[in-house]
């Protein structure tokens, strides 16, 4: 009795254990001093972006990156810091998963979808279909 | 007598074929390339990007 008891317990136990729910399959491995600095660099200007992007002088492209929607100097040196950063991020997951030469199309695809989910309204992404929208 | 050298014959050239080796010699340094077809899993694509991306929000606005 007590032995079924205690098989029991440690079968709950077993289920009840917190899942990672939240852990990605392709998650970075290991964050290389250029990845931590890349995202260092795109949490310290996350707030301008998102004010140009409000003002539709940015957009977020279909594949993951930033685009200049309206000329602007500003802009145009933010959007490309960003995206180099964005890029760095990118060849990390693709190198320590293996993901070989498709990879990269398929991680831009992929942070592409995500951007246009995370899109507040009044921004522009661009659909997969190449159509800008304002969200 | 011929059946016989038939039979010696026969095991002769048995002996003489399992005796061939054929070798192969390569350049042991040579780099192998491996080319394989990787499937790439989108679903945990996306949620390792929005693990990035909240990431990257939750860091910059400050919270």
């Amino acid at each position: 009795m007590k032995a079924r008891n205690l098989i029991l317990a440690a079968l709950i136990a077993l289920l009840a254990w917190p899942l990672p729910l939240h852990a990605g399959q392709y998650d970075l491995k290991e964050m290389t001093p250029e990845v931590q600095a890349a995202l260092s660099a795109r949490q310290s200007r996350y707030t301008q972006l998102k004010g140009l992007k409000s003002q539709s002088i940015l957009g977020e492209t279909h594949h993951g990156y930033l685009k200049v929607l309206r000329p602007s100097p500003e802009a145009s040196a933010l959007a490309d810091a960003e995206n180099h950063d964005r890029g760095i991020i990118y060849r990390a997951i693709i190198l320590q998963h293996a993901l070989g030469s498709e990879g990269l199309a398929a991680v831009e695809k992929s942070f592409g979808a995500v951007q246009l989910e995370k899109a507040s309204p009044g921004e522009m992404v661009q659909l997969p279909s190449g159509e800008w929208v304002q969200k | 007598m011929k059946k016989q050298f038939r039979w010696i014959y026969g095991l002769a050239a048995a002996c003489a074929l399992t005796g061939c080796t054929i070798k192969a010699v390569g350049d042991p340094n040579r780099p192998i390339t491996i080319n394989a077809n990787v499937v790439i899993d989108i679903r945990g694509l996306k949620q390792t990007a929005n693990n990035i991306e909240d990431m990257v929000a939750k860091g910059g606005s400050g919270t």
